[in-house]
């Protein structure tokens, strides 16, 4: 009697898995990659009464009149990953507005932040807003919107009378984006801008007009090493280095996590690690520009590996004064220098984002969460500086640029007219040619490094290296 | 005073005092196993993190429809029916050819048990050293004039599976040499003055003597192939070569990326089979036991 008990408990364990895969209900998976289904999370606003989100699409624009804003709660707690300025600046003007709201914020290392969020995510807690390093924190930042534990902005933007897309990088906000909902929104961007100078790009026999599209730029750089084999392509930089300069700039997509399969452009990638092959290096010691970056640090700018035809791009300022000041200090040396953005593979520019801020599903002071969102976002913060003990005005913003348009024009006339440089104004001109955004997921770099670079070193030919790097691509999407 | 009714029966009594002394036990076995896994499998009915909507077993059906989740079933059931066999039969040959000669090889007892308290990042490095790109065994293969192997890539597997004969064959093999101890010598004396060879006396003496131990040594040996995941992902990481990719990587990289519902199925999906497994075992045990009565 037993033992026929247990062989009935044991047929229906093994059948059980069957009946489930001949299941052909629908899946409502999230999409990606552009395409215009909706992911319906549940918001504690969103899923008041009934569970179920009334979404609706007119004219390819999705409709969230239905949405209500969550009553104002007394309480936000964040987390964020470093102590960043321009949260706690914006925190400040949080209190300042709200007085009735008791903010914390938790400023935890990298390992504690996921530890942390593991842990409370899976209790059903967490913190009420997220700010962090987009690339960092989470390996792919994609995978974890697809959890759906972080809100869908949406309908609080598309309710609010006071936010105005128009007013931002829309397609940097956009790399938020998993289908049609914004997970996270992009708080500052970074667009590596390189400075030569026509002479350098003349003796190279490149033309600025080279430089403007990912097939010339790709080739010019490829012609440079073989011109100067021993030289650099850039001021500093290992092969890894290059890769995730690159990586952050080519828009080259690899997951479409929507359908949890793998696009991957090879021709673009191939080009692109073409590049790194070119300027690999074993060890970091044999970087050739050693020399001109002791002697930078011994009292010369980086702008004499130029004049000294080091290397072809100087790539190590982030804010527009730092690169005017080096411009002004080139024409000294009698040169003519040359600003330009490594072109992403539609010839067009894409700014990287740095920083982003969530609101997790399970918070419940998602209106307050959601206010200092708004508030990093404005210009205030977006353009502010504090004077350091130096005396040297500090932006709040880290890295990068601000995703506000306005801002990144507002703070090149600022530094223009303070340092009486009119040149950092055409560098605004510059950022004006973003036209697409992106969050690179960390794992990508890691899964390339492992598969491709055998092909970078010369180990291995490319097909052998794609192969592998597709397929460990494929299991990836698929999880 | 003699003639007062004890408030408790004596069963009472050694049930309540059962109870107490079983309470910690139990209270830690519902708190740290039942509990969890009782919001695991809730976990993996509803419809994501951020949404306790029942949704039924659409997770199961999206897991088991999943590239990954079938090349991850496929390849540990694969591993698990190379494996299994491989270890119990030599580990079984290794007993039998010491049991014979158990003085003289008395001290590899000893030596047999010794990989399985190596650490395991040591053994790791040794692997690596030996089955690298450039590594001893490519080296000899070379040498030889044949074309070196991608062990890190193809042959893959049969990297995990000589590590995990390596490391677990000695303790198997002292498991059954206690098993062959426990068999009365007698039985093979009365064998042979029938004329019963080596073959027979196996088949007919030794294996069905040593069943129960076989079946507990089972057990033990699907534990330890659940473990060798943990070589796995140090020798070759979180997405290795397609033919060592399996549950517990599915389930690691899930947990990696925060995607609590597919590692909750992962589980599910898991905890079924090896109950069915387990149970499988259960019931050839009873079905034994029913026979010898």
């Amino acid at each position: 009697m037993k033992t026929r008990f247990l062989s009935l408990i044991l047929a229906l364990t093994l059948l059980l898995p069957c009946l489930i895969a001949c299941d052909s209900g629908e899946t409502h998976s999230p999409t990606g990659g552009g395409t215009t289904t909706a992911k319906p999370t549940q918001s504690s606003a969103q899923n008041a009464d009934s569970g179920e989100i009334p979404m609706t699409e007119t004219d390819g624009e999705l409709d969230y009149s239905w949405f209500e804003f969550p009553s104002p709660t007394k309480e936000l707690c964040i987390y964020t990953t470093e102590n960043l300025r321009v949260l706690t600046a914006g925190a400040e003007r949080f209190e300042a507005q709200y007085p009735d709201v008791n903010v914390n914020i938790s400023f935890l290392d990298e390992d504690q932040f996921r530890e942390l969020i593991r842990a409370e995510i899976m209790a059903g807690k967490g913190p009420d807003l997220v700010c962090c390093d987009s690339v960092v924190t989470f390996p792919d930042l994609y995978k974890t919107m697809t959890t759906g534990i972080f809100t869908d902005l949406n309908p609080y933007l598309m309710n609010d009378p006071d936010f105005h897309k128009e007013d931002f990088f829309e397609e940097v906000l956009e790399a938020g984006m998993l289908g049609s909902s914004l997970f996270v929104m992009p708080i500052e961007c970074k667009v590596p801008i390189l400075m030569t100078s026509e002479e350098a790009l003349r003796d190279e026999g490149i033309s600025s007009d080279d430089l403007l599209t990912y097939e010339g730029f790709t080739e010019a750089c490829i012609r440079y090493h073989e011109n100067h084999p021993d030289n650099n392509l850039m001021t500093m930089g290992s092969t890894d280095y290059y890769l995730s300069q690159f990586l952050d700039t080519s828009a080259i997509g690899f997951i479409d996590y929507g359908n949890q399969t793998v696009s991957v452009d090879e021709d673009a990638l191939h080009k692109l690690i073409d590049v790194c092959r070119a300027y690999y290096r074993k060890t970091p010691n044999d970087q050739p520009s050693w020399r001109t970056f002791s002697d930078m640090m011994a009292g010369y700018g980086q702008y004499m590996g130029i004049v000294w035809r080091d290397f072809l791009f100087v790539n190590q300022f982030d804010k527009p004064l730092q690169l005017a000041n080096n411009m002004a200090l080139l024409r000294d040396e009698g040169e003519t220098p040359l600003l330009t953005i490594a072109p992403d593979r539609y010839d067009g520019v894409t700014a990287s984002v740095t920083c982003v801020a969530a609101i997790p599903s399970a918070s419940p002071n998602q209106m307050n969460a959601y206010r200092l969102m708004t508030i990093l976002l404005t210009d205030e913060i977006q353009t502010g500086q504090d004077i350091d003990a130096r005396g040297w005005y500090s932006s709040y913003l880290s890295v990068g640029i601000p995703v506000r348009r306005e801002s990144v024009r507002n703070i090149c006339d600022r530094d223009a007219e303070r340092y009486g440089m009119d040149e950092i104004r055409e560098i605004a001109n510059l950022y004006d040619r973003i036209n697409r955004g992106s969050i690179r997921p960390a794992i990508l770099q890691k899964y390339i490094i492992q598969d491709v670079f055998p092909y970078t070193s010369g180990e291995k030919p490319w097909d052998t290296c794609y192969q592998k790097f597709l397929n460990t691509l494929e299991l990836y999407a698929s999880e | 005073m003699s003639n007062m009714k004890p408030r408790f029966s004596l069963k009472t009594k050694d049930a309540i005092t059962g109870f107490l002394f079983t309470f910690p036990a139990l209270a830690g076995l519902a708190a740290f196993f039942v509990v969890p896994f009782g919001i695991t499998m809730k976990m993996s009915l509803t419809e994501s993190m951020g949404s306790s909507k029942f949704v039924g077993l659409k997770n199961y059906s999206d897991v088991l429809k999943s590239a990954a989740f079938k090349l991850a079933a496929k390849n540990t059931f694969k591993f698990f029916g190379v494996a299994l066999p491989c270890i119990l039969i030599l580990s079984l040959l290794i007993a039998l050819l010491l049991f014979r000669n158990l003085k003289k090889y008395d001290i590899f007892r000893t030596f047999f048990v010794f990989p399985l308290v190596l650490p395991v990042s040591s053994v790791v490095l040794f692997f690596q050293i030996v089955f690298s790109d450039l590594g001893v065994v490519n080296g000899v293969l070379e040498n030889l004039g044949l074309h070196a192997a991608d062990w890190t890539g193809e042959q893959a597997f049969w990297v995990l599976l000589i590590l995990y004969l390596w490391k677990n064959t000695g303790y198997n093999v002292v498991l059954f040499l206690a098993a062959l101890n426990s068999v009365p010598p007698d039985l093979y004396e009365a064998a042979s003055l029938d004329g019963a060879g080596w073959w027979k006396k196996l088949t007919r003496i030794t294996l069905p003597m040593i069943a129960p131990h076989t079946r507990f040594i089972l057990v033990i040996s699907i534990v330890n192939l659940f473990k060798s995941f943990r070589e796995a992902y140090i020798l070759f990481g979180d997405h290795p070569d397609q033919s060592i990719y399996m549950i517990q990587h599915f389930m690691n990289n899930n947990f990696i990326n925060l995607n609590y519902i597919r590692l909750s199925v992962g589980a599910a999906l898991v905890f079924l089979v090896i109950f069915a497994l387990v149970g499988l075992l259960l019931g050839l045990r009873d079905k034994d036991e029913g026979g010898h009565e």
